[in-house]
């Protein structure tokens, strides 16, 4: 099965070395205007919120591409742009629905997740894992379990009252 | 035109009066000195604001500096310093800030930022890759900072996601502890934003998209690695700032007796309950949050009274409008910080203010009818948002105390100067050196005032780590010029000094190194870090500052510790002061960096500046403190 990487936006604390990370790993760069991932922000509600690639299952990035240089990768799963065929139109970053492609203004090329050929830097540098690479049925469980133990709280609390 | 990375090699000069703009090279030969941030900004500010400025006069500058680190993978490296002349004492000033400001002008092409002039009508400047733009900022005058911030970002949504500088009312009045702002976080001490206001500069922002490189790739993101584990591998950070903040400080501090109390009457507080890092993380602790690159992210979203979010309180703002104003509720702290960040005031000057009335009421020097009505006594934490809204905005009362503790005592008339607490006019920072006396010498010497960290911060030191008896004056000289010169190159590398305490300069050696293609070790480190030292201190010498400005309130060293831990101490400043100035190798009778220690720095230019000047009397300008600044 292939993992995901999963975005836990409760945990991010904004850092945005993320970002970072996958600059230095795509471009040799730090620029975070050149990352796969970003964190949008908004300090007033303390709210950190990491957007990146969800590689769909019918991803519209892909679909939408007029000489198809975006393809599935057999081993990671993770949707990969071909820059040899990639002719720069931009058109996958107006289709996916959440904003999580960007552009290299200087290459003049967009940007996707790659999953780093399955081992994610991004994940790597994430201190608060907010940002986790694993099996789906493992992010399932997790949240299952999470949500079982708040249910099992509350329900201890309304039964403890008088 | 750096073969080397860590620098972008351009500064920005805009001239706000004749609204020019010119892009520099940055002297090789001055980074290679002064490394950044906090050093490079001392060494322009020498060159280019003489004894004879005004601090709000047209005539001084504002320096916004990164240095070689900023924009890099290297921890909590998202910083920025503002350097001018301070508005508060009348001398030097940095004061940093974290934010993505700071990378982003790294991103636009340059290392730092250089401000002149006088707007003709308020402006805000948008720095990008193509260029600055001097833009009309009349309709964000008289906005709180967060509003400033949030309006100015969706303005110029379509450029790009702008990160921004600004002041909030406090700084359009020119009250002389106001802050400039930066996503939530403060360049706080000293008044900066004062000077910002005096410029009519309502804000700066950026956008950026440059990459920024360092010189050795491999080597640097090896050491990188090294830095976090260091960080990993250190509990106080790890189980302490990650999950407390610097709240931790509240229970040691507490414990030692010296958590200053009603305006340092005392170094205990019944009260500190309500403050202790547990009922901090229980009680008010929404969510942690990181600055730039930071994996130890111990900046705290925290709810407050009246439906108050803030971004902290730090501890410094714990004790401000806490232990010090008799205040045990710490959702009132949490909404006084909000609201002094929305302002634009400075958490620790204005708390401090606030507890010295409090004082003079409880003395009877003052009441009700000379206050606004308003009950400003110990322990009534419901005055803070109506003072710090009238310091603000310098109404009634507001007006006598927007300017600092110093300021208020004299136009308030109270003679007696021993309990305003303050060093060369700037408030205090909480931890009361009679119980800990490597700190009178961070406060009485440091190189801006009255400020707990600057002149090195040793509270760890001597309170933790077993070496050192806190209450002992012998060896404190040497302890305080270390970690000085260790703390100036955490600032002027500019990363964040609590990930420096993972590492020290061996890390920050490790960590600029290969950044900037030039091997540093903590030898070289040092020497760089008492240079820049010195340049403070000779900026502040020629400003007229000698051995008696080195002071302290009269408190401190007069009234002994009437309870706990370290009951019974008292401050012996002048011993202090012959360890320090001996252990620096500055002139004991004066206080002046002496012709062979300058030389021996590589400051051949500044030794012969100070040996040109009478060193008996007062330079041109004298300081806030002894000559009184003229009111606004």
């Amino acid at each position: 099965m292939e993992k995901v990487l999963v975005a836990d936006y409760q945990k991010c604390t904004g850092c945005r070395t993320c970002e970072m990370a996958c600059s230095l790993a795509h471009v040799r760069e730090c620029n975070p205007a050149k990352s796969a991932v970003q964190i949008v922000k908004w300090e007033a509600e303390g709210l950190d919120v990491p957007i990146i690639c969800q590689q769909c299952a019918e991803p519209a990035c892909a679909g939408i591409c007029p000489v198809r240089a975006i393809n599935r990768d057999a081993a990671t799963g993770a949707l990969t742009i071909d820059y040899d065929t990639c002719i720069g139109c931009r058109m996958c970053l107006i289709a996916c629905p959440f904003g999580a492609l960007a552009y290299d203004v200087d290459r003049r090329r967009p940007i996707k997740c790659d999953l780093c050929n399955g081992d994610p830097k991004c994940v790597q540098f994430c201190e608060p894992r907010a940002l986790t690479y694993s099996l789906p049925t493992e992010v399932e469980y997790a949240r299952k379990r999470l949500a079982g133990r708040r249910l099992a709280e509350v329900t201890a609390r309304s039964t403890s009252l008088p | 035109m750096y073969a080397q990375g860590g620098y972008t090699g351009q500064l920005l000069r805009v001239n706000l009066t004749r609204r020019e703009t010119r892009i520099e090279a940055l002297d090789p030969r001055l980074a290679e000195m002064y490394l950044g941030g906090r050093g490079l900004g001392a060494r322009l500010l020498y060159d280019e604001v003489g004894p004879e400025v005004d601090p709000l006069s047209p005539e001084n500058k504002l320096f916004f500096l990164t240095g070689p680190l900023v924009g890099t993978l290297a921890p909590s490296s998202g910083r920025y310093c503002v350097t001018t002349k301070s508005p508060q004492t009348g001398m030097y000033l940095f004061s940093i800030c974290s934010g993505h400001l700071a990378a982003e002008l790294k991103m636009a092409g340059f290392d730092g930022l250089i401000v002149e002039g006088k707007a003709d009508q308020p402006i805000y400047l948008l720095v990008t890759n193509e260029g600055v733009r001097f833009a009309d900022a009349s309709h964000l005058w008289g906005m709180h900072t967060f509003q400033t911030e949030d309006a100015l970002r969706r303005e110029l949504a379509g450029r790009g996601d702008a990160k921004v500088a600004c002041i909030g009312p406090a700084g359009e009045r020119l009250c002389r502890s106001a802050c400039v702002l930066s996503e939530r976080r403060a360049a706080g001490r000293g008044g900066p934003g004062a000077v910002m206001g005096s410029k009519n500069l309502k804000a700066i922002a950026v956008i950026g998209r440059q990459d920024v490189t360092v010189h050795d790739l491999p080597d640097f993101l090896r050491n990188v690695s090294e830095a976090w584990r260091r960080i990993d591998d250190t509990p106080f950070l790890r189980q302490g700032l990650s999950r407390y903040g610097s709240a931790i400080s509240a229970g040691l501090v507490s414990e030692t007796g010296i958590l200053p109390t009603r305006n340092w009457q005392t170094g205990v507080f019944e009260g500190v309950q309500g403050l202790l890092p547990r009922t901090f993380r229980e009680q008010v602790v929404l969510k942690d949050v990181a600055c730039p690159s930071c994996p130890i992210a111990c900046s705290k979203i925290c709810r407050g009274a009246d439906s108050s979010i803030s971004e902290g309180p730090e501890y410094e703002t714990l004790y401000a409008f806490g232990s010090a104003c008799g205040n045990g509720d710490i959702e009132r702290v949490v909404q006084a910080d909000m609201l002094c960040d929305q302002w634009g005031i400075d958490t620790i000057s204005a708390g401090v203010t606030i507890a010295f009335v409090m004082e003079c009421v409880q003395r009877g020097l003052l009441d009700s009818k000379q206050l606004d009505g308003l009950s400003v006594e110990f322990g009534r934490a419901d005055v803070f948002p109506e003072l710090i809204r009238k310091m603000a905005l310098r109404e009634g009362i507001g007006d006598v105390l927007a300017d600092g503790v110093e300021l208020a005592r004299q136009r308030l008339g109270i003679g007696d100067d021993s309990f305003a607490m303050h060093a060369k006019g700037m408030e205090l920072g909480g931890y009361d050196p009679r119980g800990v006396k490597g700190q009178a010498l961070v406060f009485a010497a440091g190189p801006r005032g009255g400020c707990h960290h600057a002149n090195g911060y040793v509270i760890t030191a001597e309170i933790a780590s077993g070496k050192w008896d806190r209450f002992a004056v012998a060896g404190k000289g040497g302890l305080v010029k270390q970690a000085r010169d260790t703390r100036m190159i955490f600032d002027s590398a500019l990363y964040c000094a609590f990930a420096g305490i993972a590492g020290g300069l061996e890390v920050a050696a490790l960590l600029l190194s290969p950044a900037i293609g030039r091997q540093l070790d903590v030898a070289s480190l040092e020497r760089l870090g008492e240079r820049c030292s010195n340049v403070e201190r000779a900026y502040n010498v020629r400003q007229g500052l000698r051995r008696k400005e080195d002071a302290l309130p009269g408190r401190l060293l007069r009234e002994p510790m009437p309870e706990g831990p370290s009951q019974g101490q008292v401050v012996d400043l002048d011993a202090l002061l012959d360890d320090f100035y001996a252990a620096c190798g500055w002139d004991v009778a004066t206080g002046v960096p002496t012709k062979e220690r300058l030389e021996s720095l590589d400051l051949p230019d500044i030794a012969a500046d100070l040996a040109s000047l009478d060193l008996t009397s007062l330079g041109a300008n004298g300081t806030a403190q002894t000559q009184g600044i003229e009111e606004v």
